[in-house]
């Protein structure tokens, strides 16, 4: 009797163990970083910005030209005026006119193609950031990686479970990586 | 006697040892397959955004074996002396493809296309407008391609190939004595962002194979 009774503590142990085990297993391994901090301290976002601010200078500077031969051209215009005939003011005024919506069209167009130029940019380098932390997590073993955002997804974790530091230094490592070169 | 057999066993073996880091190669696949393998240092991947971006450095010995083959030629002189002309520029293989361990099987010309008007802009970036969005970085200068073609595959592959060549102006130091290069793709059409390939030059130099002309 007591060796049964025995047998059955012993079976009812070895489930619990077993139970809590896979219990233990099966929980999912979930970590976050700080998506706001992990983006823009990136290399690949510092340098994409730096490459938007050129891109932007630069059609700046070009506005900067049209609208300087447009003020040039309204000041000649304001010199002559007196001794302009009515109709050569007419002709003028057209030609300044035309001129203005050139110059308002110029900048419509700038203004679309740094919009296009910033989302393309972002996205890339967003591509770079997702198909890096989906690598590392897989690589790390890690189920899960959330994202916090300032709009607050996630109200509270442990700092254990925040990765940025780590993945921010993998993935700064991973932007400039050198190719394997045997060492003899 | 038997001291003898183990003495003539390590000598053969120190003998197949020896002869094994030396590396040597005769012919133009040889050299294809050293330049295609990742762990000699000419080929750097990365993917992002299901897209697998491979950027292979040939060096000028290879470019030069594969004009001799090219033009039929023989003989190290000649072999000598195209190699001398190469080393003034550096060349680069691009190779754009779908990475399909993340589930990318398209073709890369029409990846993440949306209507024909994207795939006219994809053909014409990748055909004409590719040399605007590479740079190659060394210790003192930056170099805007010279040459820039795609290999038309005639839809026989899912991959697009690209070679591009680098020289260097007049006020530039020539890329011959650079020691590093740095490969940057600043990407308008896949959505990868900027990219950067490094290739560690003066050590690639050091573990090249020798040509054996014989």
């Amino acid at each position: 009797m007591k060796n049964k009774l025995f047998i059955l503590l012993n079976g009812i142990l070895v489930i619990s163990v077993a139970f809590c085990i896979y219990k233990t297993m099966s929980i999912p391994d979930v970590r976050y970083v700080k998506s706001a901090d992990l983006i823009y301290s990136y290399e690949g976002m510092k340098d994409a910005q730096k490459k938007q601010e050129k891109v932007m200078n630069e059609v700046q500077s070009n506005l900067d030209t049209l609208q300087l031969d447009f003020q040039k051209a309204v000041n000649n215009y304001n010199q002559d005026f007196p001794k302009l005939s009515k109709d050569e003011r007419i002709e003028r005024e057209k030609l300044l006119s035309l001129q203005q919506n050139n110059l308002q069209q110029y900048s419509k167009n700038a203004e679309d193609k740094i919009k296009t130029k910033d989302e393309q940019i972002t996205q890339g380098v967003l591509n770079q950031v997702n198909s890096f932390v989906e690598e590392y997590a897989k690589k790390k073993g890690y189920d899960i990686v959330l994202g916090t955002t300032t709009s607050g997804n996630i109200l509270f974790a442990r700092e254990q479970m925040d990765i940025t530091d780590e993945v921010l230094k993998a993935l700064n490592e991973n932007y400039k990586t050198e190719a394997n070169t045997v060492e003899e | 006697m038997k001291s003898a057999l183990w003495k003539t066993c390590f000598f053969c073996l120190l003998i197949i040892f020896c002869s094994s880091c030396g590396k040597e190669i005769s012919t133009l696949s040889e050299f294809n397959s050293f330049v295609s393998d990742s762990e000699n240092g000419l080929k750097v991947s990365k993917s992002v955004n299901g897209v697998l971006i491979s950027v292979i450095y040939t060096p000028p010995e290879y470019i030069s074996l594969k004009e001799m083959e090219l033009h039929g030629f023989k003989g190290k002189e000649k072999y000598d002396s195209l190699l001398n002309n190469n080393k003034a520029s550096a060349s680069f293989l691009m190779i754009f493809g779908p990475d399909e361990s993340k589930g990318n099987k398209d073709d890369i010309m029409y990846t993440g296309l949306k209507n024909f008007k994207e795939y006219v802009e994809r053909a014409m970036t990748l055909n004409f407008d590719l040399e605007q969005q590479i740079t190659l970085s060394t210790e003192e200068n930056d170099y805007l391609p010279v040459l820039s073609s795609l290999e038309n595959t005639y839809g026989l592959s899912k991959d697009r190939k690209i070679n591009i060549v680098f020289t260097s102006l007049k006020e530039q130091k020539n890329l011959k004595e650079a020691m590093k290069y740095d490969f940057i793709y600043s990407d308008e059409t896949y959505d990868v962002g900027i990219l950067h390939f490094e290739f560690d030059k003066e050590k690639i130099e050091e573990n090249l194979p020798e040509i054996n002309f014989q």
